[in-house]
């Protein structure tokens, strides 16, 4: 499944709500990502139908928080493979791997789709472009995704996957 | 997320409460929060104290499991927690008891200008740092190094920055352990924490990380104040950043080397995020090796950032270097691990000291305090928020005995960055700053709406808390009159 950003700034949230009341969700194509409230980092949830999906979302997640997505453009693919002990750690270890190829080789992406997945072990094609200083305004920096808290389950409605980042 | 929390908090005394190792199985010790009532309101809205009891089961610790009074919900260990553990009692070490910025720290820089020089000219003067100081998120460094030079930096730290030209002899020793964790080795760093550091030194990252221009507003103690070359309206630097990259892929390596080691070593744990190896297995050694290289790439970084700020002033106020009297006053560091000699219950112990968000304080007369203010303690240098204050203290006794030789590392967040740019909505933070005088630039609106003054508690609660438990003592204050952010 393609997957394709949404042009919704998931930081302004719903105007008057309270922020503890108005996770902002972004939804695209059956999936949602939620930004959580964590006093000095940041948490994710993110939903799929399937456990693939919710990788995608939460990569998707991931992504907008580094960089405005409508900016970004899917010109080059890259494959990427993340392996875990259990659900948990696939997780962290997928979207770190994300980060990686965001921070070290200065690359952003629109979209996400996961090619392959087992039990627990996936393989995903990203599709961006480099990071264009002039182009991509980046919004915060995430130095790492932590195992604090993080889960990824079946959920009545699909899968759901949480994590917090260090920022 | 962000729930209250509802455990027991016995209190001790004025400055401390006690979370009696009794609340959670597994405990092996109390966890001890360093907080007055008006703190404890604050600490009370997350689950920041949980984990003060999580720490508390982590093999070896010695005393309690400590918390600063600047203390906040983090991931893992609180922001602002202290636990020693003893290596030959089976103790452990846990990369995320020192956090993904290995050595973030801060460090403070006076100037021999006063108020009325600088004051009138902030605009501009911070326009310039902000132009030559590479700062925000996925910046590079102006100033480059191939990765053989970038070996030397893990291993060497500042002292091999400082050869090359980026500073003088007398830095280094002001900078704690010189700038230089002995036995750090670059070759079991990842070519993946080489790739995410490249360039980055002489960068300041975004986030909290800044580089502030102060001036002395309030003197406590004018004999120390006198021997760091401080006094009333004097104009100072404090810059706070760490290892970027390379620190964070350092971090993360370990915990997924380690994700065995609780089964392999039968330790149970109520976090993943507290992943621990004895400090004498293989897996503990390795991790502070290659931590100390993080450690010591941090403190390059700041002395590079140093060297940039002080090229700025030179050229900014055309003085000499002799007039601009730009001196390191101290760096510290407040994200990491180190083997130290302290004494567990009238024994001298050699402890591995975790550090997360939590600044050493060594009392006068300590060996490893530079010479030149060995008579007055340690410098402890606690940055605030942007709009109030941050302070410089010296360490007392009481942190020696009471603390594993520590103190808070700055005001602690009260507001999750979400709120923060809620709250900032429909507001301009830096038209509201310059109101109050300060100057601000950062790369993106959301670093000052995250970093707003409101997002942090009152430095001054945390400092006097620190001030009464006998930790450090107030030696100055400063205001901000600019600043840099990422």
């Amino acid at each position: 499944m393609q997957v394709q950003f949404s042009s919704t700034d998931m930081f302004r949230g719903q105007p008057g709500l309270p922020a503890r009341e108005s996770p902002a969700k972004l939804s695209y194509m059956g999936g949602t990502f939620e930004i959580l409230e964590h006093t000095a980092d940041i948490g994710l949830r993110a939903r799929g139908a399937t456990p693939s999906e919710a990788c995608e979302s939460a990569a998707l997640g991931l992504m907008s928080l580094l960089v405005a997505p409508e900016s970004v453009r899917a010109r080059q693919e890259e494959t990427v493979a993340a392996e875990g002990v259990d659900a948990a750690d696939l997780l962290v270890r997928w979207l770190h791997e994300v980060l990686f190829l965001i921070d070290a080789h200065r690359r952003v992406f629109a979209t996400v789709r996961v090619t392959d997945f087992e039990e627990w072990r996936l393989k995903a094609v990203l599709s961006g472009e480099p990071f264009d200083p002039r182009r991509h305004k980046l919004r915060e920096e995430i130095k790492a995704v932590t195992y604090h808290g993080a889960r990824f389950e079946p959920a009545p409605d699909g899968w759901i996957a949480e994590v917090l980042f260090d920022v | 997320m962000g729930t209250p929390w509802h455990g027991p908090l016995e209190r001790l005394d004025e400055c401390r409460v006690r979370i009696p190792r009794e609340y959670k199985d597994g405990m092996r010790t109390d966890g001890i929060i360093y907080a007055d009532d008006r703190l404890l309101e604050s600490i009370r809205k997350d689950q920041a104290a949980e984990q003060v009891a999580n720490v508390a089961f982590l093999p070896g610790i010695q005393g309690a499991s400590l918390a600063m009074p600047d203390i906040h919900w983090g991931y893992g260990f609180p922001i602002g927690g202290v636990a020693a553990t003893d290596p030959e009692k089976d103790g452990v070490i846990s990369p995320g008891g020192v956090g993904y910025d290995i050595n973030c720290g801060v460090r403070l820089v006076r100037t021999a200008l006063g108020l009325d020089e600088v004051r009138p000219r902030i605009q501009q003067l911070v326009g310039a740092l902000f132009r030559d100081i590479p700062c925000g998120v996925g910046r590079e460094g102006a100033i480059r190094f191939t990765p053989e030079q970038e070996k030397h930096i893990l291993a060497e730290g500042c002292g091999w920055l400082v050869r090359q030209g980026y500073g003088r002899p007398e830095d280094i020793e002001h900078t704690e352990s010189g700038g230089c964790l002995a036995e750090a080795d670059p070759s079991v760093v990842s070519d993946r924490a080489y790739q995410r550091g490249r360039g980055q030194v002489g960068t300041l990252g975004s986030g909290n990380h800044f580089v502030e221009v102060q001036y002395v507003d309030h003197v406590y103690d004018e004999e120390a104040a006198g021997v760091f070359g401080l006094s009333l309206n004097q104009v100072a630097v404090m810059i706070h950043s760490g290892s970027r990259g390379l620190g964070y892929e350092v971090c993360d390596n370990a915990i997924h080397a380690m994700r065995s080691c609780p089964k392999r070593y039968g330790i149970s744990l109520p976090d993943r995020q507290l992943v621990c190896a004895p400090v004498n297995s293989p897996e503990g050694r390795r991790y502070l090796a290659a931590m100390r290289c993080a450690a010591n790439y941090a403190w390059a970084n700041r002395q590079a950032l140093m060297h940039l700020a002080r090229g700025v002033f030179e050229r900014f106020f055309k003085m000499s270097p002799e007039r601009l009297g730009m001196d390191l006053i101290y760096d510290v560091a407040h994200n990491v691990a180190k083997l130290e000699e302290h004494e567990v219950n009238g024994v001298r112990r050699m402890l591995c000291v975790h550090r997360k968000g939590a600044t050493r304080s060594f009392p006068p007369n300590h060996p490893e305090v530079p010479a030149r203010f060995r008579h007055v303690g340690q410098p402890v240098l606690i940055p605030g928020d942007m709009g109030r204050y941050s302070y410089l203290l010296v360490g007392r006794p009481g942190a020696m005995e009471q603390t594993f030789g520590s103190a808070c590392h700055g005001a602690g967040r009260t507001m999750s960055r979400k709120a923060a740019i809620e709250s900032a909505r429909n507001r301009s933070i830096k038209k509201e700053l310059q109101a109050r005088g300060i100057y601000a630039l950062a790369r993106g609106r959301r670093g000052l709406d995250e970093e707003q003054p409101d997002a942090y508690k009152d430095v001054s609660l945390v400092v006097d808390v620190v001030d009464r438990a006998g930790l450090a003592s107030k030696v100055c204050r400063m205001k901000p009159l600019g600043v840099i952010k990422g």
